[in-house]
């Protein structure tokens, strides 16, 4: 699904990705984990194609395909999902028409017929009771006035709406209430599927003891600098990113099946 | 007579244009051959402000620094409206299924006295001629007071000033509408639309248009005005409209004013909207000035009653070459009124956006609350924007905000949407649009709103155009 080689990334003229290299099938789960300021924001937004983010080296393949060289609506398009850190307010825009847009706009894409507001509002329906989100997130503008816990479910309900085949999960669960983190991250378990692959970017293992990933890789100054199965985020949090730092990533022999870090 | 009005054409002053030359002959002419009237003072009021032909606002003129008439110097316009008998003639309009009662206008073409009777009108509204209304006791008193209160002095008035020297002859178009004590009148819908499609006729139209409102203490009245762009394909001479627009709010009145233009880039529009608020009044106001070549709004809002609210807003888009300049005054008199201006521009190709809002809050005007705010958005390179909110305050215990942005649309919002599978062009679309619509949103009329958000997306400038500009 997804295989980034040796990608360095500046931001701003200064260089944060420092030759990354990650491999992630469909199926799987994978969280990346890391102090404040190892990057982990930047390779989502490397991956979405966010403008000011410059790949200096590397690759990232996507189903095979140089994903740098898409634009960010045509990698949206091809099944690439983002969910922002800090969703967007854009008020004046309503949610179902702003939804039913980037949908149907993905499904012209791929040659796919368009929905009408009937058909797109049963699919709406459905998601929305998998979510437990109120019908009346739909009527609002994308956002505005959201609180943090509804701005991040509205992520999930826009990932659950548009299908992707790869999706990254920047900060989901950041200014989350535990309840809400519950809400979230049942919503995300509920999305797995063997065709799809998600990226969970995350500061805490907290998270992760909702969604349990197949793949834990640390992020360090750049780059992956330890992978493990989900018990590294739990060796993780009782001992501190300073223990890799002190050679604690000998502990951990990569897994079978990832080359990331490898 | 007026020493003004017997001036000849030949002493004209040095710098009018014939634009003016050619308005000043024709209002002479109906001087020549007018009967007397209750009009007269007024008229000749104006005749003497005009002094000679009038001038043509300049660029050394205060309020018209970025508001270029050069196009219209040379036009030789015809002012003597012939009477249309076909005004109600069903037509479509920019607002469809309004519940109102509707009256269809066409500019270039006087209202016949039969439109002013249409079998929609709720009891309570009347429409009136000019000359029957100031024949009706106490109508008139109000009336000549909206007159008498006039600014005709200078050359940044001269638009009103040739407004009322045509009073009550056939170059003017003066349309009356009364609202009883305590009646809601309801919806009354005003639809121009564009001079009379004849590829023959090469007619270059002025029109002198009044519309004369008069709210009884309690009436309520929403006015929908509309102006239909030409038919698509047809090129059309130049048209100028300048219409004054005056209100008398009596105490506890309420009118809601919904405006909407889509004129075509050879129509030009003069607008002077003067409302004068009694105690505990309401004035809404919500224009959306989607069309176009040089669009001039000037407002003002005189609240001379306590308690009363004016709450203005308005959408504008400007593209090609077109200017849209909106003057606006809220004139704080009485204590304890409210207002709001809350203006949003959309500016692409070479278009020019201006805003002149003030707000004055006199000596005794305590307690009052004041919102500006002008927001705008500057889709191309070439595109200016003008903006100018003032705040003026000589009273006690004001609370009073105001602000003004020029900007880009916001990269963020660009790239979330992006990032959903939207192309660029669509993204900026839609955020461009969503700048509009927050003005419309303030409509409780869920259809009324509907079709302005079509309107809205359709005026929007070519952004695929834009975007290269922009790159």
């Amino acid at each position: 699904m997804l295989e980034i080689k040796n990608l360095h990334a500046k931001v701003g003229g200064k260089e944060i990705l420092k030759g990354l290299d990650l491999s992630v099938k469909a199926g799987e789960v994978h969280a990346i984990m890391g102090p404040n300021g190892a990057g982990k924001s930047t390779l989502g937004n490397v991956i979405a194609g966010r403008d000011g983010y410059e790949v200096t080296q590397g690759e990232v393949l996507y189903k095979g395909q140089n994903l740098l060289e898409l634009s960010p609506e045509e990698r949206a398009c091809s099944g690439v999902f983002l969910a922002f850190q800090y969703p967007v307010e854009i008020p004046g825009v309503n949610n179902t028409y702003f939804l039913r847009a980037a949908l149907n706009a993905q499904r012209k894409f791929r040659g796919e017929p368009q929905l009408d507001s009937m058909q797109f509002l049963k699919l709406v329906r459905e998601k929305l009771e998998i979510l437990h989100i109120s019908d009346d997130l739909l009527h609002r503008a994308v956002n505005e006035g959201f609180s943090g816990g509804e701005k991040k479910r509205n992520e999930i309900f826009q990932m659950a709406v548009l299908g992707p085949s790869l999706a990254v999960l920047d900060e989901t669960d950041s200014g989350l209430d535990i309840d809400a983190l519950r809400m979230v991250a049942e919503g995300v378990n509920r999305l797995r599927s063997e065709d799809r692959a998600i990226i969970v970017i995350t500061h805490y293992q907290r998270l992760l003891d909702h969604i349990v990933p197949d793949f834990v890789h640390v992020l360090a100054d750049g780059r992956i600098s330890a992978s493990g199965g989900a018990d590294l985020a739990i060796k993780l949090e009782e001992r501190g990113y300073t223990w890799l730092a002190q050679g604690g990533i000998a502990a951990v022999p990569a897994p079978a099946g990832s080359r990331a870090g490898a | 007579m007026s020493q003004a009005s017997q001036a000849s054409p030949a002493s004209q002053t040095r710098d009018s244009s014939s634009l003016t030359s050619a308005w000043w002959q024709q209002l002479q002419a109906h001087q020549a051959n007018s009967q007397p009237s209750p009009l007269d003072e007024f008229r000749h009021a104006a005749l003497d402000a005009l002094d000679g032909a009038g001038r043509l606002p300049g660029r050394k003129d205060e309020h018209w620094k970025y508001f270029s008439l050069q196009a219209l110097e040379t036009l030789q316009p015809e002012l003597n409206l012939p009477l249309n008998a076909l005004v109600t003639e069903q037509q479509p309009s920019l607002l469809a299924n309004t519940q109102a009662c509707r009256l269809a206008l066409r500019m270039g073409a006087r209202l016949s006295p039969a439109a002013l009777q249409p079998a929609c009108l709720p009891a309570g509204l009347r429409l009136l001629g000019l000359e029957e209304a100031v024949r009706e006791e106490p109508l008139s008193v109000v009336i000549r007071e909206l007159l008498a209160r006039e600014q005709l002095q200078g050359a940044g008035r001269v638009f009103q000033a040739m407004n009322t020297a045509a009073l009550g002859t056939p170059l003017d178009n003066t349309m009356v509408v009364h609202v009883a004590q305590g009646v809601d009148a309801g919806r009354l819908q005003l639809d121009w639309l564009p001079a009379q499609a004849d590829a023959a006729d090469a007619t270059v139209w002025l029109e002198n248009a009044r519309l004369i409102i008069v709210l009884e203490p309690g009436a309520r009245l929403q006015l929908l005005e509309s102006f239909s762009p030409a038919e698509s394909g047809q090129e059309r001479p130049p048209a100028i409209l300048n219409q004054v627009t005056q209100v008398q709010l009596s105490e506890n009145a309420l009118f809601d004013h919904l405006r909407v233009q889509m004129a075509g880039v050879n129509q030009h529009l003069f607008l002077t909207g003067q409302v004068y608020q009694g105690t505990g009044s309401e004035f809404r106001y919500t224009g959306f000035e989607l069309g176009g070549g040089l669009v001039r709004n000037e407002l003002l809002c005189r609240l001379d009653g306590s308690a009363a609210r004016s709450d203005l807003a308005a959408a504008f888009i400007g593209k090609g070459e077109s200017c849209v300049d909106h003057h606006v005054l809220v004139d704080h008199v009485a204590p304890a009124c409210t207002s709001a201006q809350n203006f949003r521009g959309v500016l692409g190709d070479r278009s020019r956006g201006v805003f002149n809002g003030k707000a004055l809050i006199r000596p005794g005007a305590d307690g009052s609350s004041v919102r500006q705010s002008n927001a705008n958005l500057l889709l191309s390179d070439l595109a200016e924007m003008n903006t100018k909110p003032e705040l003026e305050i000589y009273a006690d215990e004001v609370e009073a905000s105001h602000g003004a942005t020029v900007g880009q649309l916001d990269e963020a919002a660009l790239f979330y949407l992006q990032s959903r599978g939207l192309g660029e062009d669509d993204a900026r679309r839609i955020l461009t649009g969503a700048f509009c619509r927050a003005i419309g949103a303030r409509l409780a009329d869920r259809k009324l709103v509907e079709q302005i958000e079509v309107l809205l997306d359709a005026a929007m400038p070519a952004l695929a155009e834009l975007g290269e500009e922009a790159a």
